[in-house]
């Protein structure tokens, strides 16, 4: 399976940006279909913000986005994710072990073609996503704040015990309402 | 003969005295007072104010000391029940009934906006919360309503009104739109987009990202919208990230997705 970019739109949607991610995927036998993907232009910055990578590492984050479609079940339950890691590093070192499995797997290339003697060096299609991409410092703050807060609660709802459900019962007879 | 003043003449006449001062005290207020007439009136900034037994305030109307005449009302813990507003500004303030002849109404002012306010009503058994415009009571923003029959909740602004009504037969009803690739910092309930159309011919796939990770499990629907094919489409992957459909044909697909979110 090889996943191939070819080229890179942006556009706009009831004030909504994101890139559009135009490309092939060919399969082992040679079959190709088509593939397009929506990413909102903020990804990167969430990216870095949740786990904690350094927003001038735009190749990083670059991977991952372009990784994640292509994630499989056996790739999320491989390690920790997110919102229930014991805390970031881990979570970044387990997704970003999955993510690089994905991108061997389906040889994902975000490489610049090297110059020859007739041609100049090309960009990858989608070094535009890294290069304009909005990654402000004081978003990505903002937004890794709402992450911590989205984690603490998801742990705190993990370990919650289970509903009393005799008490939920007895408060629907007195409300007068089925539960 | 002629009359002699007797001392005990004199001490009758000190404990009329006393006596009259005992009445001017009683009637200063000191015990009680009653004003039969007429009224009351502060001046010059001076303030009236009621104590408890330990001395603790019950009531002050009067100036603060910051150049405010406040209205303050205690309970016997201390706790302020009503206040006025004495922040300052020129119109950060609530009324109460601003109109005696009117609806039972409290009106919320705010310096911050000079032209709309927040008004609380109960008329005609209908209690309405609702931001308006001062100068026409016109609704310009949100609305909590409680008719008779039927709850009310949402946002109305120049006749573009979206809202949740509740009715007492158990109907439910929502007008608006759904607003499009929202993921509320991975928080949202719903994740709402059209993808595809025009070139999204197939065989294809499309695949959508939320932005941020969504915190819970996303349930995709999805349907296809496009020329009959014989094609055949599914959704081919949905995680904390995004979502894939992928078609085995058909011209310009556009997909409709209703994305829910169950953990």
């Amino acid at each position: 399976m090889r996943i191939r970019h070819t080229d890179v739109a942006f556009e706009t949607d009831n004030d909504r940006q994101f890139w559009v991610i135009y490309g092939t995927q060919t399969a082992d036998d040679g079959t190709e279909i088509g593939h397009r993907h929506y990413l909102p232009a903020d990804t990167l910055e969430w990216r870095a913000a949740e786990y904690d990578i350094d927003p001038a590492d735009t190749a990083t984050l670059l991977d991952i986005v372009l990784a994640e479609p292509h994630l499989s079940e056996e790739d999320w339950a491989a390690g920790h994710k997110l919102h229930d890691a014991p805390d970031i590093d881990t979570a970044r070192r387990d997704h970003l072990a999955r993510c690089a499995r994905a991108k061997l797997r389906h040889r994902i290339s975000t490489r610049t073609r090297a110059s020859t003697k007739d041609t100049p060096a090309v960009p990858h299609p989608c070094q535009r996503v890294a290069d304009e991409s909005p990654l402000h410092p004081e978003a990505i703050e903002l937004k890794r704040q709402l992450v911590e807060q989205a984690r603490t609660a998801h742990i705190a709802t993990q370990a919650a015990a289970p509903p009393d459900r005799i008490a939920a019962l007895r408060a629907a007879v007195e409300r007068g309402q089925p539960a | 003969m002629g009359q002699i003043s007797l001392p005990s003449n004199l001490l009758d006449r000190i404990k009329r005295v006393e006596a009259d001062i005992q009445r001017l005290w009683k009637s200063t207020g000191l015990a009680s007072a009653t004003i039969a007439a007429g009224g009351l009136t502060l001046l010059n900034n001076a303030f009236f104010k009621m104590l408890g037994a330990s001395n603790n305030e019950i009531v002050y109307i009067g100036p603060d000391g910051l150049g405010n005449q406040v209205v303050r009302i205690r309970d016997a813990a201390g706790n302020i029940v009503f206040g006025s507003v004495s922040a300052g500004g020129a119109s950060q303030r609530v009324a109460i009934n601003p109109n005696p002849a009117g609806p039972a109404r409290i009106e919320f002012y705010d310096d911050g906006n000079t032209t709309d306010r927040v008004s609380l009503s109960l008329n005609g058994g209908n209690f309405v919360q609702q931001r308006e415009i001062q100068a026409t009571n016109a609704i310009n923003g949100g609305k909590v309503s409680f008719y008779s029959g039927n709850s009310v909740f949402g946002h109305q602004v120049a006749g573009a009104d979206a809202y949740l009504q509740f009715t007492d037969d158990e109907s439910i009803f929502l007008r608006g739109k759904w607003a499009t690739s929202v993921a509320f910092s991975g928080h949202s309930a719903l994740f709402v987009n059209s993808l595809g159309g025009g070139g999204a011919s197939g065989p294809i796939i499309l695949s959508a990202s939320y932005g941020p990770t969504m915190i819970g499990t996303m349930r995709p629907v999805a349907t296809r919208q496009g020329p009959a094919a014989d094609c055949y489409w599914a959704v081919t992957s949905s995680s904390s990230t995004g979502v894939a459909i992928s078609s085995s044909g058909g011209a310009d697909n556009l997909y409709h997705l209703w994305i829910f979110r169950t953990a």
